[in-house]
């Protein structure tokens, strides 16, 4: 059951994400490597923890669901796909490529110091900040442009639902079968206190799963980005926040019981604070304890004027891309996809091309 | 034993992937003298994931992969034994 006292859901939320931070620094689980290596270099290592996350987060989800433990199948906070969902997921791509990291990725390499990753957060506030400029009109492009109504592949029809996840969950366990046999899931590294990716996946699917059934929906981050770039806003030019429409908007409304539950980008105390931004908190403080216990917390100066701005660009694309899509990968790969949601397919497929556009400019353009 | 020559690669505080491109590159441009054993290259990177990145792509090309955890950082070298 979802916990509805802010302060207990605030502090549970952050300790899942000072968990998750842990891993993700020990692990360095980066999602943009994930997809970017394949089309760089063909490396399959971090796909394949991936199948292993799938298969464990929808097996959990759809169970959890079952047996009551997860409130809402599908969430509150998923929505039919529309032209906005492709466009979004396609700069999201293009921009974590060449920010060399997405939304949770730039915060656990933030929290060691990388300031190619603080300039690539700096661009992400200035991205979420320039979407609240045109949210209305993104919003009415997104009604007129919905290609599906159904929210999840199979809504309606549970027998067909639930036949096509149990093809895809035993042919995904048996792949996994084989590269265990084989050997295969366990990888050379030398980092310090080094996580293997199949373990990070499986503490992200964990982690996950607590966050869906505490929350009501399966996590998010870059709402959070948002709140933060209103609050910093805020402080210079109250009067314009005040005005646009996108942070006086909720963008999740739902019913736990007898009490109502709404939150958004808005600077103010509200769901999105006691859920996504605690979580974003948890991140960054789990990675920062990563880095100091290993040692590897170290500022080395900023990066070739390059890299530097395409962090910024990147930066940039990725937040107004997932602010276009009214999410990013974590809410996506990670959340709507294991659930078969529509959006969350649309938007992958789109992020794949962005990605493989993003590493050919990076090769073209930005590492000479 | 003769002298080898150190071909040194500072890439600390680079974005993710420029260590491996990086690398990569230098790997071709100096690939008659790593590969005859007259040259190393020494590689000094703080991103965890490049341990697993570099010694597997340059061991999959023939090399010898060294890897040595220095205070915050990592020392990876590339060459023939």
């Amino acid at each position: 059951m979802p916990i509805t006292d802010p302060l207990l859901l605030a502090s549970v939320v952050l300790l899942l994400g000072v968990i998750l931070g842990i891993a993700l620094f020990r692990g360095d689980y980066c999602m943009v490597a994930m997809l970017r290596d394949f089309f760089l270099i063909r490396d399959t290592t971090l796909l394949r923890s991936y199948a292993i996350y799938f298969v464990m987060a929808s097996a959990l989800f759809h169970l959890g669901g079952l047996a009551g433990l997860i409130p809402f199948l599908p969430p509150p906070t998923l929505q039919p796909p529309s032209l906005p969902t492709l466009a979004g997921g396609f700069l999201f791509g293009v921009g974590m490529v060449l920010a060399g990291g997405c939304v949770v990725g730039t915060l656990y390499k933030m929290a060691a110091g990388n300031l190619t990753n603080w300039i690539g957060f700096g661009g992400i506030l200035a991205g979420s900040l320039l979407y609240a400029e045109v949210h209305p009109w993104i919003r009415r492009i997104a009604e007129k442009t919905t290609f599906i109504e159904a929210l999840t592949v199979g809504q309606g029809h549970p027998l067909s639902q639930t036949l096509l996840l149990a093809i895809l969950l035993a042919g995904g366990g048996m792949m996994i079968g084989r590269w265990l046999r084989r050997g295969e899931l366990t990888v050379t590294a030398y980092a310090r206190g080094y996580l293997q990716p199949w373990r990070v996946a499986v503490i992200l699917a964990l982690v996950n799963f607590c966050y869906y059934a505490l929350t009501g929906s399966p996590m998010g981050v870059t709402t959070a980005f948002a709140k933060i770039a209103a609050y910093l806003e805020q402080l210079v030019l109250p009067g314009h926040v005040a005005a646009l429409s996108y942070f006086q908007e909720d963008s999740v409304v739902f019913r736990v019981g007898g009490s109502l539950l709404s939150g958004g980008a808005g600077p103010r105390l509200d769901y999105i604070s006691v859920t996504e931004l605690a979580l974003v908190a948890g991140i960054f403080l789990g990675a920062l304890a990563g880095a100091l216990y290993y040692r590897e917390f170290r500022i080395y100066g900023l990066p070739p004027w390059r890299q530097g701005s395409a962090a910024l660009l990147g930066g940039m694309l990725l937040a107004f891309g997932a602010r276009l899509a009214s999410g990013c990968n974590v809410k996506f790969f990670l959340g709507a996809l294991p659930l078969l949601s529509w959006q969350g397919i649309f938007f992958t497929g789109s992020t794949l091309v962005g990605v493989a556009l993003g590493t050919k400019i990076l090769i073209r353009y930005i590492v000479r | 034993m003769v002298d080898v020559q150190k071909i040194e690669l500072d890439i600390l505080g680079q974005v993710c992937p420029a260590c491996l491109l990086v690398v990569l590159r230098e790997m071709n441009t100096h690939r008659k003298r790593l590969k005859s054993g007259e040259a190393q290259l020494v590689i000094k990177t703080d991103h965890r994931d490049t341990t697993r990145t570099i010694p597997e792509s340059a061991r999959k090309m023939g090399y010898d992969v060294e890897v040595r955890n220095l205070e915050g950082y990592y020392e990876i070298t590339i060459g023939q034994r």
